[in-house]
């Protein structure tokens, strides 16, 4: 026992006399070759191109990994050029081929070359981890794939698709370009892989690319720290270090900017952004997320048939009331399945609340008297939130919303199935092209969300089908919002808003471009004064 | 001794046998479709049932099952849906941070909770018996994530005293990791300015879930030393002349603690399994938040290895707590203490 007393006597004293030390001072205000960024990254869970598909993990690989085409920081409608300098595409616009260039190297040292592009792309359709579809949706296999000389790379399409979309896809992150000699020698054969894992495992932690940083250390759950790349083929950024802390708590990251431990604050709410309306050290960036908040409604159940009573449902919603209540004012409405910051992009606003009309719509549709409904929503913030105001709304028009919420393993694979009458959702595009948002919410032969809400549409799924090979791109972005339109009128969704971005970033930093998606996301341009 | 410690050892095995198969079992009730986690929202169904194969859930409940054991035979956890690593791996990651925590929380409670206890039951409804009620009362009841950024505001914010979230400051490298306890490693490597960082970075949330531990254990000090002070020995003692000190120090309090020792084994089992809001608040990399990922995301591999660890946790402290018994009480006998 005495010992016990005696050891405990000690850590008393010792965590007495550290209290008396002063506490930490502003540590990121006080180094001006070091960002620190506080931002949520429990998502983050694999480093490798090929399987992250989350915000974090993507965002982190934008910065060490350069692709073959890539968006200019701030400009975020064409891609442009980045490993590959130049390319073209064969008469028949199935071949593709890319031209490299020449002052390319990876971090290792190794120069890049086409036989890293082809494994690297490779890879990502072999593995067949869930970003793979953004490679595969174009019927490249392995075998699509050829190094014509070191430095010239061909790709081989199934079929021709439009080159704006493919060149897209080609700008986003599954297709970092890894090193394939040091990957190669991190393969290890595991139960999923049982040939060899290319490198999975090895790269999930580790990385191996020529981007404009080096991950010099991943600690899970608590911070990134990338380096400079000094020997970068052009963006050689202006920053030594930069560290990623993760600070899942939007108030302790609010409370962090402020004092000056952290330089920028990713993605703050309404409450924060009030808080720090008044500091003269820091502002706050805003960017419109391309996330679309938006309710689905299955068109075989019961009433939500017809298109007069969904017309109806939309003119009821209180949009503003969402986005000013709801969101406090960090939203924008929207109605078009094209993001703002995507090329084709139309504000156009086609519903307002309008009571008195969804009125009249309701009783040309035969439902006068209103009827009873149910709406899934997620169990996370905000969505219970935008469900009460649904239902406050539908409630004006004699619709009773009975709203069910549920964690989102349930959720998902209910709407899978078909089985909701309406739901609360969102969706975010997993490439930098309309395409990628135009084709789940027009057309039903993808299985996505046209399907789910069981909305078969041929012309709609024609109009995408037909864009899909349109190599002119205005046409193209024509072919969308004539697809758009229909949708909105006569299709089974609600759009809502999108998101905004706030970021808190201290006065002292310069060149901070707050991007729409993780995966065009670039620090190199950001410096400290 | 080393017989009793041995046939506890071998029930802890069963033990976490039977909380394996429990475990796997309840998993198959849940109405939730794990696919949903690792496919996630955006997948087609198409996607959906080729993962389905990949990760044997089109296989029959007992092929699953007997592939189940076969792996927990071997010591192999699996690989995590959510992490893409073996879940071994990660416990072994987040489980140091969580326990370095723990215990510190644990120090926190024992070196106040107890004295508080004690002054409270022998100055009986004295201001201070008054005072150390009202600070159990805060500590249980008041919501920990509250607490946690009402420090914040006041130590970190306001006063600057203590350091922000994280566990070592952004500019610090860590030392070479050893047991992953950034104290005991920055000893190991003699780096004190990092060892004095961290204590720094770890006084408020041990403080935090210190609060927690500290309220039960004075709580459960003040009543077992009450129960003692009226016992026949402790008047005989005092009969015999002995100071009012000495009473205490020497014939209530060692009596008394055996209860209290059970309420510290029950709290730091209770910690070791990490404690969510906390580690969220401050930033904290430990166990707490990695299983409840897994929780919500019905992540199985990572749901059975973190249920086994704070099982193997539990019956550990217990086992230690028995034999403190002893060492506190020898009138009390390890085999009849088995149970």
């Amino acid at each position: 026992m005495r010992r016990l007393l005696g050891a405990l006597t000690v850590s008393v004293a010792l965590a007495a006399s550290a209290v008396t030390v002063t506490g930490s001072s502003a540590q990121a205000a006080s180094r001006n070759d070091v960002l620190v960024i506080g931002m949520a990254t429990s998502d983050l869970i694999s480093l490798d191109p090929a399987k992250a598909f989350e915000f974090a993990g993507i965002g982190v690989n934008s910065q060490t990994y350069d692709r073959l085409l890539d968006f200019a920081p701030g400009k975020y409608d064409v891609p442009g050029p980045s490993l590959a300098t130049s390319w073209s595409v064969s008469a028949d616009g199935k071949t593709w081929t890319f031209k490299l260039r020449t002052d390319a190297k990876f971090h290792s040292g190794n120069p890049v070359t086409a036989a890293d592009v082809v494994y690297s792309l490779g890879r990502v359709v072999t593995l067949k981890e869930t970003p793979s579809f953004i490679l595969t949706q174009f019927g490249i296999t392995p075998d699509s794939l050829k190094a014509i000389d070191t430095h010239t790379v061909q790709i081989t399409l199934d079929k021709q698709y439009a080159g704006g979309i493919f060149l897209a896809c080609l700008a986003s992150g599954v297709t970092g370009i890894v090193d394939s000699k040091v990957v190669q020698s991190h393969a290890k054969k595991t139960d999923k892989h049982p040939k060899g894992d290319m490198g999975l495992t090895w790269l999930s932690t580790n990385e191996a690319g020529s981007g404009s940083f080096i991950m010099r250390k991943w600690a899970k759950n608590d911070r990134v720290i990338l380096d400079a790349f000094s020997g970068h083929w052009g963006n050689v950024p202006k920053l030594k270090r930069v560290v990623v802390k993760e600070i899942n708590e939007a108030t302790s990251r609010r409370l962090q900017v402020e004092k000056g431990d952290i330089d920028i604050a990713w993605e703050l709410f309404p409450d924060q952004v009030k808080a720090l309306e008044s500091s003269s050290e820091l502002h706050i960036d805003k960017f419109p997320a391309t996330t679309i908040y938006y309710v689905g409604m299955n068109v075989t159940k019961g009433p939500l048939k017809h298109a007069k009573v969904r017309q109806a449902i939309r003119y009821a919603v209180d949009y503003d009331g969402i986005i000013n209540h709801v969101m406090g004012g960090a939203a924008k409405a929207i109605n078009t399945f094209i993001p703002e910051g995507f090329a084709g992009y139309n504000g156009k606003i086609h519903f307002k609340q309008d009571i008195a009309k969804a009125k009249a719509l309701m009783a040309e549709a035969g439902f006068a008297d209103g009827f009873s409904t149910t709406i899934n929503t997620g169990d996370q913030t905000p969505n219970p939130e935008l469900s009460q105001v649904l239902q406050a709304s539908l409630a004006k028009i004699g619709i009773k919303l009975k709203i069910n919420k549920m964690v989102s393993s349930q959720l998902w694979p209910d709407y899978r199935k078909q089985n909701h009458d309406i739901i609360m959702a969102r969706w975010g595009p997993d490439y930098n092209d309309p395409h990628t948002n135009a084709q789940p919410f027009a057309d039903h032969t993808v299985k996505q969300l046209s399907w789910r809400n069981a909305y078969y549409n041929d012309t709609t799924a024609g109009l995408i089908d037909q864009a899909s090979r349109e190599m002119d791109q205005a046409k193209r972005m024509a072919l969308y919002n004539k697809a758009n339109d229909i949708i909105q009128q006569d299709g089974p969704y609600i759009f809502l808003f999108q998101p905004l971005y706030q970021y808190g970033v201290r006065n002292n930093v310069v060149g901070f471009l707050p991007p729409p998606t993780f995966d065009l996301w670039k620090l190199y341009t950001v410096s400290k004064k | 001794m080393g017989n009793y410690i041995l046939k506890r050892l071998v029930s802890l095995c069963i033990t976490v046998a039977g909380i394996a198969i429990v475990t796997f079992f309840l998993s198959l009730i849940v109405p939730i479709d794990p696919l949903a986690a690792i496919a996630g929202p955006q997948a087609d169904p198409e996607t959906v049932e080729r993962l389905r194969a990949v990760y044997g859930f089109d296989q029959p409940l007992h092929v699953q099952f007997f592939r189940y054991v076969e792996r927990l035979a071997h010591f192999d956890l699996g690989m995590s849906f959510q992490t893409g690593r073996p879940v071994l791996d990660d416990i072994i990651y987040f489980f140091p941070a969580t326990f370095e925590l723990a215990s510190i929380a644990m120090i926190i409670a024992i070196v106040f909770g107890i004295p508080l206890g004690v002054i409270s039951a022998v100055k009986r409804n004295s201001f201070l018996d008054q005072a150390a009620r009202v600070i159990s009362l805060i500590g249980v009841s008041m919501p920990v994530f509250w607490l946690g950024l009402v420090l914040l505001l006041i130590f970190y914010f306001k006063l600057s005293w203590l350091p922000e979230p994280g566990r070592l400051d952004i500019m610090l490298i860590e030392p070479p990791r050893i047991t992953g306890m950034l104290l005991i490693d920055s000893i190991i490597a003699g780096d004190w300015e990092v060892f004095q960082d961290a204590l720094m970075h770890s006084i408020m949330p041990a403080t935090v879930l210190g609060l927690f531990g500290l309220a039960g254990i004075a709580r459960i000090a003040r009543s077992s030393m009450l129960d003692v002070l009226s016992q026949e020995y402790v008047k005989t003692a005092r009969i015999k002349g002995l100071s009012e000190f000495w009473v205490i120090v020497r014939h209530a309090f060692p009596n008394a603690l055996v209860p209290t020792v059970t309420m510290i084994g029950l709290t730091y089992g209770g910690l070791l399994e990490g404690a969510v809001l906390t580690e969220t608040i401050f930033s904290w990399p430990g166990l707490g938040r990695y299983l409840t990922v897994a929780f919500l995301t019905l992540d199985l591999n990572a749901i059975v290895g973190g249920t086994m660890l704070v099982a193997i946790s539990y019956s550990l402290v217990n086992l230690l707590v028995d034999l403190l018994y002893a060492y506190l009480n020898p009138k009390i006998t390890l085999a009849k203490g088995e149970g």
